[in-house]
């Protein structure tokens, strides 16, 4: 060294610095690890940022209720309960010819001709429906023999030919 | 600049430290410590004890920072040069700080005398960067000139220029104690 400046720069002898080196590195080493916690842990945090802050922007950015279309609610008729039927209180064409069976006078006419028409319109059998119709006939007064509106073809039919009948046996005597 | 090969090398062990591989970080540290050591020690004027505090605290920067390393820029070692360099300014730029233990421990090299080592400290650490490096790659390294011009690919008399300017520095920066209190604005690479 000619310059008595560069002593004073040259490099110093190394000490021992083993244990030093050993505690150090222990100590890096378990830093290392919590460090990379730390930074999985600041990307997840980060990540959850973006995600709230993108969140709020989507609800900031969000129409306000006046600008929302309106759609027309169609009022969907409630369902209804089908309606209880109806109690049965007409019986079956059969039931009604018995209680005409057993019946007498008005009431007698009166049930056999509900039992034929229930016969006729209901069951569709013409065949019952003549036989209480004529047992109508038979039991009913004069006045109830004339045609009437409500009658049907097959009473104005029975209603016209007992008439005739009648009057026949008049021409005969 | 650092070779193609040596980049490559140290960006696997640099990945695997982020991965948390202790082998990975250890064969690193085997590598640098001796020369953060000898730099810190000659940074400081071989004073042992601030310059062990100076290594830990480097070391503790380096797993804090090692996202911040970037292998294409250079190399660990000198990365880690780095962060004791901003270390030793930062000690000399809080005001009345001594680097002379106070108890009296032994300093590193039986000739460091503990005055004369601090002022060699702080005339060291006021130097430009580039003063700085050459005096470190002449004296410390124990580099030629010619092996200096060829690295920092530049011509043997450009290196003889910056070194007797960085000897003059350090002089001037070392006679006045003053003057050599007050850390240098450049940082030291």
């Amino acid at each position: 060294v000619n310059d008595p400046w560069e002593e004073l720069l040259l490099p110093f002898e190394q000490p021992d610095s083993s244990a030093l080196r050993q505690a150090l590195l222990a100590q890096t080493v378990r830093l290392l690890p919590r460090r990379r916690r730390w930074r999985v842990l600041a990307a997840a945090g980060a990540l959850a940022a973006c995600f709230v802050l993108g969140m709020l922007t989507m609800w900031q950015l969000r129409p306000a209720p006046a600008d929302r279309p309106t759609v027309a609610e169609e009022k969907q008729p409630a369902l209804q309960a089908p309606p209880p039927k109806a109690p049965l209180t007409r019986g079956t064409a059969l039931v009604r010819e018995w209680q005409a069976f057993d019946s007498k006078g008005k009431e007698r006419a009166a049930l056999f001709t509900q039992a034929g028409a229930q016969y006729l319109h209901d069951d569709h059998n013409p065949d019952a429906a003549l036989r209480c119709y004529r047992q109508a006939l038979a039991a009913a007064t004069p006045d109830e023999l004339e045609v009437r509106p409500e009658d049907d073809w097959l009473v104005m039919a029975l209603k016209t030919a007992r008439k005739q009948e009648i009057v026949d046996a008049k021409n005969v005597h | 600049v650092p070779s193609a090969d040596s980049v490559w090398r140290e960006r696997g062990l640099h990945a695997a430290v982020l991965a948390g591989d202790a082998h990975a970080w250890q064969t690193w540290y085997e590598e640098s410590f001796a020369g953060l050591f000898a730099y810190v020690l000659w940074r400081c004027g071989g004073l042992r004890d601030p310059a062990e505090d100076v290594v830990q605290e480097t070391w503790l920067t380096a797993v804090r920072r090692i996202r911040d390393f970037d292998p294409s820029r250079g190399r660990f070692a000198g990365w880690l040069r780095g962060i004791a360099a901003n270390l030793l300014r930062k000690q000399f730029a809080r005001a009345g700080k001594t680097f002379v233990p106070l108890d009296g421990q032994e300093a590193a090299a039986p000739a460091a005398d503990p005055d004369r080592a601090e002022r060699v400290a702080r005339a060291l650490a006021r130097l430009p960067a580039r003063q700085e490096a050459v005096l470190r790659a002449k004296y410390l390294d124990r580099q030629s000139v010619q092996h200096i011009a060829e690295e920092w690919q530049t011509t043997a008399k450009a290196v003889e220029s910056l070194l007797a300017r960085a000897r003059q520095a350090f002089r001037e920066n070392y006679c006045d104690p003053a003057r050599a209190g007050e850390p240098s604005d450049e940082e030291p690479s």
